[in-house]
């Protein structure tokens, strides 16, 4: 079948997002911190409390003003096969992301996640799947769209992997045991709703992100002695 | 007027628009247009370093109210070489409930060469503005410019507890976007104490349009000298190369340290680019 659609079954669209968000799967964080490395080391995040305002801060600066609107801008864009927006809008996701190891990793994750459709959905539109290997962004927007994973189901499942991502790379660096861990995660998805309604709201103007620690740390650890993390 | 009465003056708001173009004319630079409506001014440009023509940017009114709207758009064509700054920093004052505007347009041609490194800005608490800015760089243009932002009065001890900054900065390369940076500062905002801009009150972003290895070397290994020289809990530098562009990022307690940090990256471009290392404008030492 030809597209960006087959017929998947509600119940079905939910476990198709479960797989797209595993951490099983070679498109999982878990090999980059986005800063937090650095940010350990710099002693600004050595503790669950600040880890807790490290994601917090990041969830409403940058998850909710760039990742998420852009997710649902792509998703669209996608659904609409329009190549030429989907090109925009990746290279817009490139330059808003303000330091080279956050850009690199934008562009493997998309790699990977991209070689994966392939394998896993041969039938996909090839130009598309091509447009959409940029970013790690763009391609899951693709295989929502193809699974017909609901947006709202599958921008919850994102600010997920995102949060699990790092919050297991934080309970590694700093290191705080399990629980304090799970309490992590508690805490910060209490705050997805909000983050959501935040992101339906920002317009294209204030599209971006506002973490300058993180992005100085982002920096900082591309010079980091010792490094168990790509970013 | 004084600084108190400036704070409750909004009713007289400020439209400024000033449009500069630079040329080469023999062997010097000259501005070869300048159209202006409203209190942006500049001042008689001079040439220190003969081959680029230094301007200072002046803002009478002393200061942007609220309601005020500013607009700059330069353009270095050809050739040209020119070095824009302000004798002063830029005070935005407490707003009642107006936002003040400032639009920032830089169009650099090929070859052509284009440094916009302003004083610091420094925003009052309680005062709110949109600050834009746009780059954009065609073919081999050569840009250097810094912006930094102050957020209260730290030597008065007076913390930006209110007031609303936001702003974009965005350069594009051969009309491509390569950098978006946002500026998203409010006085309330509970997310900004570990990611964000944490205890800092001030905030830079130096922009240098090379990709050069060995530029960045240089830049990166003075850096960490500076880095190494100074507590973190005071000047804090990140560098980094994106798309044919060197981002430098500072936070820190005093304007004065990160102006130094800058002038010292200046400097190692201007010597990387043209064999000469400049003198810093006099009006930059305080």
């Amino acid at each position: 079948m030809q597209g960006t659609s087959n017929s998947t079954s509600p119940k079905l669209a939910q476990l198709r997002l479960f797989q797209l968000i595993s951490p099983g799967l070679p498109i999982g964080g878990f090999t980059y911190s986005q800063g937090l490395e650095w940010a350990v080391e710099a002693q600004w995040v050595t503790s669950q409390k600040s880890l807790a305002l490290w994601l917090g801060d990041i969830l409403q600066h940058s998850l909710a003003t760039l990742e998420i609107p852009l997710l649902m801008r792509l998703y669209r864009a996608v659904e609409l096969k329009d190549l030429q927006k989907i090109s925009e809008l990746n290279q817009f996701l490139v330059a808003s992301r303000e330091t080279s190891e956050l850009r690199a990793e934008e562009s493997q994750r998309g790699q990977a996640l991209a070689r994966l459709l392939k394998q896993l959905l041969p039938e996909l539109d090839q130009n598309l799947l091509k447009v959409c290997a940029e970013n790690q962004l763009a391609g899951i927007a693709l295989a929502a769209n193809y699974w017909h994973i609901e947006l709202e189901q599958l921008c919850l499942g994102y600010l997920w992997s995102w949060l699990e991502n790092t919050s297991v790379a934080g309970v590694k660096l700093i290191p705080l045991g399990q629980s304090a861990g799970q309490q992590i995660l508690m805490e910060l998805s209490s705050q997805f709703e909000a983050a959501l309604d935040r992101a339906s709201s920002i317009s294209d103007e204030q599209m971006g992100s506002f973490t300058p620690a993180q992005i100085i740390a982002s920096c900082r650890h591309q010079t980091q002695y010792t490094r168990l993390f790509r970013s | 007027m004084s600084d108190l009465a400036k704070q409750f003056d909004s009713s007289s708001s400020w439209k400024g628009h000033l449009q500069l173009e630079y040329q080469q004319r023999g062997s010097r630079t000259v501005i070869s247009r300048r159209r202006q409506i409203g209190p942006l001014n500049v001042q008689r440009p001079f040439y220190p370093e003969e081959a680029v023509c230094h301007t200072y940017l002046l803002h009478p009114p002393g200061g942007v109210v609220a309601g005020d709207s500013l607009k700059v758009d330069i353009k270095s064509l050809g050739n040209s070489r020119a070095l824009v700054t302000t004798p002063g920093a830029t005070k935005f004052y407490r707003s009642l409930g107006k936002t003040a505007y400032v639009d920032q347009q830089l169009q650099i041609e090929d070859g052509a060469m284009l440094e916009w490194l302003p004083q610091e800005n420094i925003f009052f608490p309680g005062s709110q503005a949109q600050i834009n800015t746009d780059i954009h760089l065609q073919g081999s243009a050569r840009c250097i410019a810094w912006e930094m932002q102050c957020f209260g009065r730290p030597a008065l001890q007076e913390r930006f507890s209110t007031g609303c900054i936001l702003g974009r900065t965005r350069v594009y390369r051969d009309n491509k976007l390569v950098l978006n940076e946002r500026l998203a500062k409010q006085g309330f905002d509970q997310h900004q104490s570990c990611a964000g801009m944490r205890d800092y009150p001030m905030l830079a972003t130096m922009i240098i349009s090379s990709d050069d290895t060995q530029l960045f070397e240089s830049l990166n290994e003075s850096l960490q000298k500076i880095n190494a020289g100074i507590s973190p809990k005071r000047l804090i530098l990140g560098i980094t190369c994106v798309d044919g562009l060197i981002v430098v990022r500072a936070m820190a307690v005093y304007s004065e340290d990160i102006l130094r940090a800058y002038v010292k990256m200046w400097q190692i471009t201007r010597e990387h680019w043209f064999g000469v290392i400049p003198l810093a404008p006099r009006i930059w030492a305080t």
